[in-house]
């Protein structure tokens, strides 16, 4: 192991020292177009200020164009916020306008690449930080290359090793009917469009699904299918290169140089805020029902009756729910009373303190790693760690059968048009936007008057507790709850 | 040419059965006569290369029986043509199976960390077993003239879809021995497929989900069919003038009765004409009439024929509608269109039963078959390794020529000659691509 571990550390010193003694190139592209695949990493001096910037600037692109994604129903609307909005802070979009001069253009193209990089070393180190990024880069890329004019294409092709040109007219002539009836489109639609020509090697997932013509070894692709294909790779290069980032992230010495500030541009990157232990805020464990009632997103408010109704919970919602009550104020002291009066209804409190005690002052970070652990987010729970059926973590939108979530929202007393709406969201994956109209709706502010979506369950409390002014929990003293609750 | 073209006697008294006790017997003759023709079957597998970059680099697999078992030895390989027939004749295993072209020499790097298959033709399985719930008239392991037309059907449609779509050249169709085809696609391209890029081949072949027809394609809304699909259609219908289809249809009693058809009709106005169609007494109408109303080519040629007369002309149904072609199309192609076994296909270092290799059980040759006249092959007439042997001796009896030529090449003196051909011209073609 300790052999491994030097080799690896001792190849990748070495790869180090390569690069440094190489000589500096302009990675990026000087040809015609304006994309990168970003196949390889730049290879230049850099100030830690300009990195810095740079990556920042990137991010605060993405997250924009994040916003817009989520914000914009149709593709063509977000083609035009993404015009009047994200252009003006984010330069590599405004290449492929006429009037940059040679000298910008080298430049932007430069921090383009650096940029990228950059934000691939800040966001590899968890599954979910490279997924967000992969996917907003993803999305970036896409609405860049519809910008990009043919030739510019042609010469990207060219200088990223795709092999795909288009189809002459009488080529196109010649399987006119095929080519229509393959993508469902009119022979007429398919005369005034360009049909690009690849091997068919190239473009297995279309192959495989008939979602393209195949003729003499060859697919012949529409745009949207070209776009497909060429955003397949860039995914591919950067989920392997950044799972190898991640692993070399551990040997390379930067602990105190880049470490620190990669750590800062994720930090708040899509989740928002990190919430952790809160500060000013606290919460008595006989606050919690009244709380959950009020305030609770959907997810934390099933689990709380879930607990009420059985006494215990499974280490997935423990897990979800006690670093959730963490976040909101309740103190170690607190939550060990609170679980251990609910756990001991069902076993005795010698078990409770051997199996749970532990695993709630884990979660405090008093015990094991002592790590400050955060409340789960939106994406941390929708992605890992999904329920079994027994389970009562997750989230309703994402992991509850339609018939499951609509009873929950009955019992809510959520209006049936509401019910539909949000049930319609979450089929369509849109987990945020049903838990926001969620928000909206139960708590009587209105439709649309939520600003922001919901990415996190404390996002959620917070907005409510703001809502409703914070003022009715302070006037209700801990007797007179632990009154109702015993009742 | 010192080899002389012979005659056979037509044998007209049923075959007896295969004696299957005496099987180790005659597999010894068969490879150490010579009747495996060696030669063609070496060059095959070194695909003009120097041996030790191809051919030495290949997995065979041997089966023996030991007392009644079998015993699978993997990862064989020989350093060339001289050593694979010698090792064949001693062993004159039960099996021989095809496997991978690896990266290391495969009985002496198969343990390392590293050893990968590299290389192996494209290969699709089709067997008739995955066609009982459209075959009625046999079942399981029997095979008659009639199942043999679904064989037909299955190689006429994977040699249009591999030729055209994938553009591939160098195809072979062995019989499996018993019940189904093998067909091996040897060009360089085909070889050098990733296991990823032969699931996706196979799935793009593929319209069957168990038994459920998806002509869609996985992951698609609408209802776009696929240039392929309607090319396949067009190839089953204008098979043989549109008699295969007709005799299939026939035989399998696929138009007998009226709800078999009907369950899959949606459009009202068509389901009350189909049961106008099943009034007639006869398959052979009803098909006829379907195909008028339904398939556009039937409809056009109906139409050609009667243009000098007005009268008839005008009782001429209404040329058919795309609803009226797609239900048409479904039928057919929900029947008829091969079932595919996609495991077979998608693994690199799959092994599949070598051409020339004997089924035990019935001693037939797995002899390749010309794909353009695979509708001539009798199943029941294939070569069998006692009958091969016999007709060796009678011709040895009959001329007495010396031994030495008669090795070498003794299967162009029996019934197995006119499938080697075949096979030689298959090889031809893989060795002229490279």
């Amino acid at each position: 192991m300790q052999f491994d571990n030097r080799s690896r550390r001792s190849k990748i010193l070495r790869d180090v020292n390569e690069i440094k003694a190489s000589k500096n190139y302009t990675f990026a592209s000087t040809g015609e177009s304006n994309l990168s695949m970003y196949e390889f990493a730049p290879k230049e001096e850099i100030s830690l200020r300009d990195f810095e910037d740079i990556a920042a600037q990137r991010l605060k692109a993405l997250r924009k164009i994040e916003e817009l994604k989520l914000r914009e129903k149709s593709y063509d609307e977000f083609k035009v916020s993404m015009g009047k909005e994200l252009h003006p802070i984010f330069k590599p979009c405004t290449l492929h306008q006429s009037g940059v001069l040679e000298d910008q253009r080298k430049q932007i193209r430069r921090d383009d690449v650096i940029g990228h990089f950059a934000l691939r070393l800040a966001f590899c180190r968890s599954p979910e930080d490279t997924k967000w990024f992969v996917t907003q880069e993803v999305e970036l890329f896409k609405y860049r290359f519809q910008n990009e004019p043919k030739s510019a294409i042609l010469s990207f092709f060219a200088d990223n090793k795709f092999d795909a040109e288009t189809m002459t007219a009488s080529e196109k002539e010649s399987r006119i009917e095929d080519l229509a009836s393959s993508y469902g489109l009119s022979m007429e639609k398919v005369r005034n469009s360009d049909i690009w020509m690849m091997d068919a090697l190239d473009a297995l997932e279309l192959v495989r699904k008939r979602k393209v013509l195949v003729h003499a070894g060859k697919v012949y692709l529409e745009y949207e299918s070209l776009i497909t294909i060429i955003v397949q790779r860039l995914r591919a290069t950067m989920n392997s290169s950044m799972a190898r980032a991640n692993q070399y992230m551990g040997v390379i010495e930067e602990q105190d140089r880049l470490l620190p500030r990669l750590e800062r541009l994720t930090k708040g990157g899509y989740g928002g805020k990190e919430f952790n232990a809160a500060e000013g805020q606290s919460i008595s464990r006989h606050q919690i029902d009244s709380a959950s009632s009020q305030f609770f997103p959907l997810c934390m408010s099933g689990i709380q009756s879930h607990l009420r109704r059985n006494h215990h919970l499974k280490h997935g919602a423990r897990r979800q729910y006690g670093l959730f009550l963490k976040a909101i104020g309740l103190s170690l002291d607190e939550a060990m009373a609170f679980f251990r009066e609910e756990f001991t209804q069902k076993i005795d409190s010698d078990k409770f303190e051997k199996q749970y005690a532990y695993n709630i002052r884990h979660m405090y970070g008093k015990e094991g790693k002592r790590q400050e652990y955060s409340a789960f987010s939106c994406a941390t729970i929708i992605l890992n760690n999904p329920p079994s059926h027994d389970d009562c973590h997750g989230c309703p939108f994402k992991h509850s059968t339609e018939d499951n979530l609509k009873s929950i929202l009955k019992a809510n007393k959520i209006k049936s048009e509401d019910i539909d709406e949000m049930i319609a969201l979450s089929k369509i994956n849109q987990f945020d936007k049903a838990c926001s109209l969620h928000w909206e709706v139960s708590r009587g502010h209105g439709k649309g008057s939520l600003s922001s979506l919901i990415t996190h369950p404390n996002q959620y409390y917070e907005l409510t507790r703001e809502a409703v002014g914070g003022h009715q929990m302070e006037d209700m003293t801990d007797d007179k709850i632990s009154q109702t609750s015993c009742e | 040419m010192f080899y002389v073209i012979c005659h056979f006697p037509v044998n007209m008294t049923e075959p007896r059965p295969f004696e299957m006790n005496r099987l180790v017997d005659y597999l010894q003759h068969y490879y150490r006569k010579g009747v495996f023709p060696f030669k063609p079957y070496t060059n095959w597998l070194t695909y003009s290369k120097k041996p030790s970059e191809y051919f030495n680099l290949r997995e065979f697999a041997f089966i023996i029986d030991k007392d009644g078992e079998e015993v699978h030895l993997r990862y064989r390989s020989f350093n060339d043509a001289f050593e694979f027939e010698k090792e064949l004749c001693r062993v004159s295993p039960h099996k021989l199976d095809l496997g991978a072209v690896y990266n290391y020499v495969p009985k002496e790097g198969r343990n390392r960390v590293d050893f990968r298959a590299m290389e192996r033709e494209l290969i699709f399985d089709i067997d008739l077993n995955d066609y009982d719930s459209v075959r009625n008239c046999c079942e399981g392991a029997t095979v008659c003239g009639k199942c043999w037309k679904f064989i037909v059907v299955a190689v006429k449609i994977l040699d249009a879809r591999l030729k055209k779509d994938f553009g591939f050249t160098a195809l072979l169709y062995v019989f499996s021995g018993r019940r189904g085809v093998h067909c091996w696609v040897g060009d360089a391209k085909a070889r050098k497929l990733t296991n990823s890029a032969r699931s996706a081949f196979a799935e793009y072949l593929t319209l069957f989900e168990g038994d459920k027809m998806d002509l869609k394609g996985k992951g698609r809304g609408k209802t776009i069919i696929h240039p392929m699909i309607t090319d396949c259609y067009n190839v089953i219908m204008t098979a043989e003038n549109g008699q295969l289809v007709k005799d299939m249809v026939i035989e399998q009693s696929y138009l007998e009765k009226e709800e078999d058809t009907l369950k899959d009709c949606k459009n009202p106005q068509l389901k009350e004409e189909l049961q106008r169609i099943f009034t007639l007494s006869k398959p052979e109408s009803r098909w006829q009439m379907i195909c008028l109303k339904c398939d556009e080519k039937t409809w056009r040629s109906e139409r050609e024929k009667l243009k000098d007369q007005p009268d008839k002309l005008k009782n001429l149904p209404e040329p058919p509608s795309d609803e009226y072609k797609l239900f048409l199309l479904q039928w057919v192609l929900s029947r008829l269109y091969p079932r595919l076994d996609v495991n077979v296909s998608t693994g690199v270092n799959h092994l599949l039963k070598s051409p020339f290799c004997i089924h035990p059980k019935t001693g037939n040759v797995a002899v390749p078959i010309d794909a353009q006249k695979v509708h001539l092959f009798d199943v029941t007439k294939c070569p069998r390794i006692d009958q091969l042997l016999e007709e060796l001796d009678k011709v040895k009896e009959d001329e007495g020529e010396t031994k030495e030529n008669r090795k070498m090449l003794a299967y162009k003196h029996t019934s197995l000659a006119p499938h080697v051909e075949i096979f030689e011209k298959f090889v031809e073609k893989t060795i002229g691509k490279m």
